[in-house]
């Protein structure tokens, strides 16, 4: 199984790491994606708390806007290189995290969604109130510096490829981790029964703080490459529920709880919106109705998700070929 | 003093409404354990058609609730039928399994309906002017008129929500389901149908709130994202689950909104009404009333 799984994520890097030689010629696309890889990354970090302990976050967006926010106030502010300042922002995301993990995982069921989902509006609140931090509105502009490597900054989005693209090596490293050590085991024994868990010994409410940690952690690093590769945050972009909801949608939609989920997910769902975003004459709320309406068909084949549902379609093509041939 | 006391009306005034549709969240929540995204998005449904019966027919909105709230409730029955039931239908050993399905379906449909409004009605934001113009006066303090009369509709028909629930057979079906769904469908109550309904009803009291809520509301496609917050407050304040507690949870939302915009700052209203939250988590996280559904 990890073997399969090995082969299959080096063919997968490989096929990332040529797609500018054969597929994304234009700058349009690059951009496309660019922003692929980087809600991927997300959706695998999400994925660490929601899918393999089942403590579904509506609110990523907080650790994600977080880790922008910071990263672009500690360059201005402190003068701070954004190499630095990603892991920084990595790091308050986490700090917020745990606070939000002791506040809301002790108590079980749809109480986590519902304070993330809150938590959501609340920051966005928070980010455009005090304006004097964070520009209110308006939102941040990073500094332009032109091509200074030194400082994140790249003239072309290529470079800012293949480094999301190394966010997304290493988050799922981090995600494959996690998921066959004794960690995951833990969390996946919680999603599944926690009375039974606990009674084995596993330390339910610990171990869902520190997957909640460990996601906002890699959330908040993510949050802050993308404000490099923008150069721009506003309070909607960073805190606002669709961010949220987009990084769940992915990863839920592709597979919740698997290994492969998020990557599928982002693979297909991330494209196809922006995409359709970018299809021009359209009215307005076209291109998002067509949007949920994909998603909606993909839950409603199969609730859990793409990876099941072509997992499915494989198993039932194979007991169709023996047949046909008999006939 | 007389501020304050202006303020607390003000905010119980508009709770009410707050709390008949969170009334309908904590209904379908408590029956269908269905956590509905879309459920503001309902509200606004129910906002812009009667904006648009008044504008294009003519239709007084108070008129409007007999016309459209049995739309909204075959909409919901709909909703639930074709949408919903279906996560139920594979891997039904635990409920927790189907409901994550079901939080992404309707945080889809939430996207769904506010993008098909934008698509409809644009992004402008629209008022609905006249109806129930000007204040009350309560001796030294007055109302809002449109504001109390949409107070007076969600009393009534909280009032004939908790009647049906706790007076009637139908209700009596759908406690008991609420109590032990296994134990209800073997002595043949129809579950399937029992969760239709109260779906179904959850979605016309959403309808209901709308109604009222754009006589002194301004509606554009995304004010239910809003709305569906204020529902999380106030079913988690008043007890997941219970009717009667999403009811009081609502007023007091309305209370602390009004306050809070007030005395701290306008644009921070709904960061009041969070801290609220957090402290009901810490403090008394099964909420005021606990957690069975009605009295």
């Amino acid at each position: 199984m990890t073997r399969a799984n090995a082969i299959a994520a080096l063919v997968v890097l490989a096929l990332a790491a040529s797609l500018p030689a054969w597929l994304v010629h234009s700058a349009f696309l690059l951009n496309v994606a660019l922003v692929t890889l980087i809600f991927t990354a997300a959706a695998i970090a999400w994925n660490i708390v929601s899918g393999y302990g089942g403590q579904i976050s509506f609110g990523h967006s907080v650790f994600f806007g977080l880790g922008a926010y910071s990263t672009v106030l500690l360059k201005i502010d402190f003068k701070l290189t954004p190499w630095v300042g990603i892991f920084v922002g990595g790091l308050l995301a986490t700090i917020v995290a745990v606070g939000i993990g002791m506040l809301s995982l002790r108590l079980r069921g749809i109480y986590f969604a519902l304070v993330t989902f809150a938590l959501t509006l609340i920051f966005r609140i928070l980010a455009v109130h005090f304006e004097g931090l964070t520009g209110g509105d308006v939102g941040l502009s990073v500094p332009l510096l032109g091509n200074a490597p030194a400082q994140f900054q790249f003239t072309s989005k290529i470079a800012y490829y293949y480094i999301a693209l190394a966010f997304v090596v290493a988050f799922f490293a981090i995600a494959a981790w996690v998921y066959y050590s004794r960690l995951g085991l833990s969390l996946r024994a919680i999603r599944d029964d926690e009375n039974a868990a606990r009674a084995c010994g596993v330390k339910a409410v610990q171990l869902k703080i520190v997957s909640l940690a460990l996601s906002g952690l890699l959330t908040g690093i993510i949050g802050g490459v993308y404000v490099q590769s923008t150069l721009f945050i506003d309070p909607n972009a960073a805190f606002g529920a669709n961010t949220a909801i987009q990084i769940a949608l992915i990863a839920i939609a592709g597979g919740m709880g698997r290994l492969w989920g998020p990557l599928v997910g982002g693979a297909i769902l991330v494209p196809l919106q922006q995409l359709l975003g970018a299809l021009s004459g359209w009215p307005a709320g076209l291109n998002l109705s067509l949007y949920a309406t994909v998603v909606l068909l993909i839950l409603l084949l199969d609730p859990r998700g793409m990876v099941d549902l072509a997992e499915g379609i494989a198993v039932s093509v194979r007991r169709l070929a023996p047949r046909g041939a008999k006939a | 003093m007389i501020a304050l006391m202006q303020t607390v009306i003000a905010g119980l005034l508009v709770g009410g409404l707050f709390g008949l549709f969170s009334s309908g969240f904590a209904l379908s929540f408590g029956i269908t354990r269905v956590v509905n995204f879309s459920h503001g998005d309902f509200v606004t449904l129910g906002m812009y058609a009667s904006l648009m019966l008044l504008l294009g027919l003519g239709v007084h909105p108070l008129l409007s609730i007999v016309f459209v709230t049995p739309f909204m409730f075959l909409l919901g029955v709909l909703v639930y039928r074709l949408l919903i039931e279906k996560t139920l239908k594979r891997r039904i050993e635990r409920p927790e399994d189907a409901q994550h399905a079901q939080m992404v379906i309707t945080l889809a449909l939430s996207i769904l309906i506010e993008n098909l409004l934008l698509l409809g009605f644009g992004s402008a934001m629209r008022t609905m002017n006249g109806v129930f113009a000007g204040n009350v006066n309560l001796g030294p303090l007055y109302a809002n008129k449109a504001q109390l009369v949409a107070f007076l509709i969600s009393v009534v028909c909280f009032g004939i929500l908790w009647f049906v629930l706790a007076r009637t057979r139908f209700g009596k079906t759908v406690r008991a389901t609420v109590d032990d769904r296994d134990m209800a469908t073997m002595i043949g109550i129809d579950s399937r149908a029992v969760y239709a309904v109260s779906f179904g009803i959850g979605i016309a009291l959403a309808g209901i709130a709308g109604i009222v809520l754009v006589t002194f509301y301004p509606v554009a496609p995304l004010t239910g994202s809003a709305l569906i917050f204020i529902a999380f407050v106030t079913v988690v304040l008043g007890g997941l689950g219970n009717v009667v507690g999403a009811f009081i949870g609502g007023l007091i939302v309305g209370i602390v909104q009004q306050l809070t915009a007030t005395y701290v700052a306008l644009d921070l209203q709904n960061v009041g009404i969070f801290i609220v939250f957090i402290l009901i988590l810490i403090v008394r996280p099964q909420g005021l009333l606990g957690r069975r559904l009605t009295a």
